[in-house]
């Protein structure tokens, strides 16, 4: 423990508490550099202004948890710090919205340029067709990109899209939209979203949970205040919902 | 993780993001500690704030991780018991390093051990980066060495070293452990850090 509780000096010289955030760092980043900078850069956030991050914790819940949210705050923080919104080239970004949510997705999050001509069309940003499309991210794919050195490969990246798809069986949403060809799959997703966003709070972070990040029911339960067998069916219940909107827009599982 | 769902559904930066969640607070309601009321708020904010959504989706991860049994790094207890069990290992070879010494009539044997390496062993490991090494006073500066630590090597014809040494640099620097093994004259070494 922290604060009154604990030599903040101590958590860090601990070896266990090293190793962890070193773990941490190497499960956000491939590369061996930023593995080693994030490391860095955590530890030395931690000791800043007299330990104030670890000297926060009240005591409240538990120190691991804690730290694991300090951890991985940080971590955002220095990705940001590295690979932020600033870092997108001036010349991608003189082609408008639609062309930095398409480096934001092919270059960070590592989509494929295909992928990324989806989401445009359910977010609205590009009106145009696949084709207009092709042509026009050309200076796009010319960009430096650091974090995905396949960038500007545009047959290959959607094949070596490093999104971890496996979970789709156990994803009931998921394993539809992988389904359906790409008018449908954009049909689909935009009534996933819109159905999710009228859904309660707790409605909303279960589903983003359990089918956006695939996290277990019963950790997501615990933490919104449901048994895990009532979130079950809560799970259930919604499912069906999603169902019925899809069904009544003419999407089916082919 | 689908990486449609995962998209479409991940909460977008808004302007609510300015004013984050308190972490305690966000490792309490991943401790399932929080009273009602905070919880309804904090679920609030994080439907739509992109980055506190992504501190407890890691943040989940790592205490599932914990639970699951395969935890990031080894806890104490069964640090110190591996210790335990590495010191009990090298107490076992240096004595049959000795009795083999002392047989020495037998066929040559096989002799490993495990070692802390500390600033004597660094340097010689340090003297340049060849693979391997025939000098002669290098390898009686690295028998007597291992002599202090008490394994009795009266000598090698070759030391061959798994891959170059560096030494780490950073202040956390990790400890290390140099895996020694002499089989027909020849001393294998390795190093290797502690996870």
């Amino acid at each position: 423990m922290v604060g009154n509780f604990m030599d903040p000096e101590k958590i860090l010289i601990s070896s266990d508490i090293l190793g962890r955030i070193e773990a941490i760092c190497k499960r956000h980043f491939s590369n061996e550099n930023d593995q080693n900078e994030s490391y860095i850069f955590i530890i030395d956030s931690l000791k800043a202004d007299d330990f104030k991050r670890l000297r926060a914790y009240k005591g409240q819940s538990k120190l691991t948890t804690y730290l694991y949210s300090l951890i991985n705050a940080l971590i955002i923080d220095f990705r940001r710090k590295k690979y932020g919104r600033r870092r997108i080239p001036a010349g991608v970004a003189r082609l408008g919205t639609w062309a930095e949510a398409v480096y934001r997705l092919v270059c960070w999050q590592k989509f494929s340029f295909d992928d990324a001509y989806d989401f445009l069309q359910i977010e609205g940003l590009f009106e145009g067709s696949y084709e207009q499309y092709t042509e026009e991210i050309a200076p796009i794919q010319k960009a430096p990109c650091r974090e995905n050195p396949t960038f500007q490969s545009l047959n290959e990246v959607g094949s070596k899209s490093l999104q971890n798809i496996n979970g789709a069986r156990s994803n009931p949403l998921e394993s539809l939209i992988g389904k359906l060809d790409r008018i449908r799959r954009i049909k689909a997703l935009k009534i996933i979203r819109e159905t999710t966003a009228k859904l309660s709070q707790e409605d909303q972070l279960l589903v983003r949970l359990v089918y956006g990040s695939e996290q277990s029911v019963k950790a997501a339960a615990n933490m919104i205040g449901f048994s895990a067998s009532s979130a079950r069916r809560r799970l259930k219940s919604l499912l069906n919902r999603y169902r019925e909107r899809l069904l009544s827009a003419g999407i089916r599982e082919p | 993780m689908g990486k449609w769902l995962n998209n479409t559904l991940k909460p977008a930066d808004s302007a609510e993001s300015g004013n984050h969640a308190d972490l305690e607070d966000l490792a309490r309601l991943v401790d399932g500690t929080l009273d009602s009321a905070e919880r309804k708020r904090l679920l609030r904010h994080l439907n739509r704030c992109g980055k506190c959504y992504e501190i407890l989706q890691e943040t989940l991860k790592e205490v599932s991780i914990e639970t699951s049994g395969k935890p990031a790094s080894i806890a104490w207890w069964k640090r110190k018991s591996l210790y335990a069990l590495a010191a009990s290992i090298l107490i076992i070879f240096i004595i049959g390093g000795q009795l083999v010494n002392k047989f020495r009539t037998q066929p040559s044997p096989i002799i490993s051990a495990k070692l802390t390496l500390d600033q004597e062993l660094k340097d010689i490991l340090l003297e340049n980066n060849a693979l391997q090494w025939k000098s002669v006073q290098r390898m009686q500066r690295l028998i007597s060495v291992l002599h202090k630590k008490g394994l009795q090597i009266k000598q090698f014809d070759l030391v061959v070293l798994s891959k170059p040494y560096y030494q780490t640099k950073s202040l956390f620097g990790p400890e290390e452990i140099l895996h020694i093994r002499i089989e027909n004259n020849v001393a294998y070494l390795e190093v290797k850090e502690i996870q």
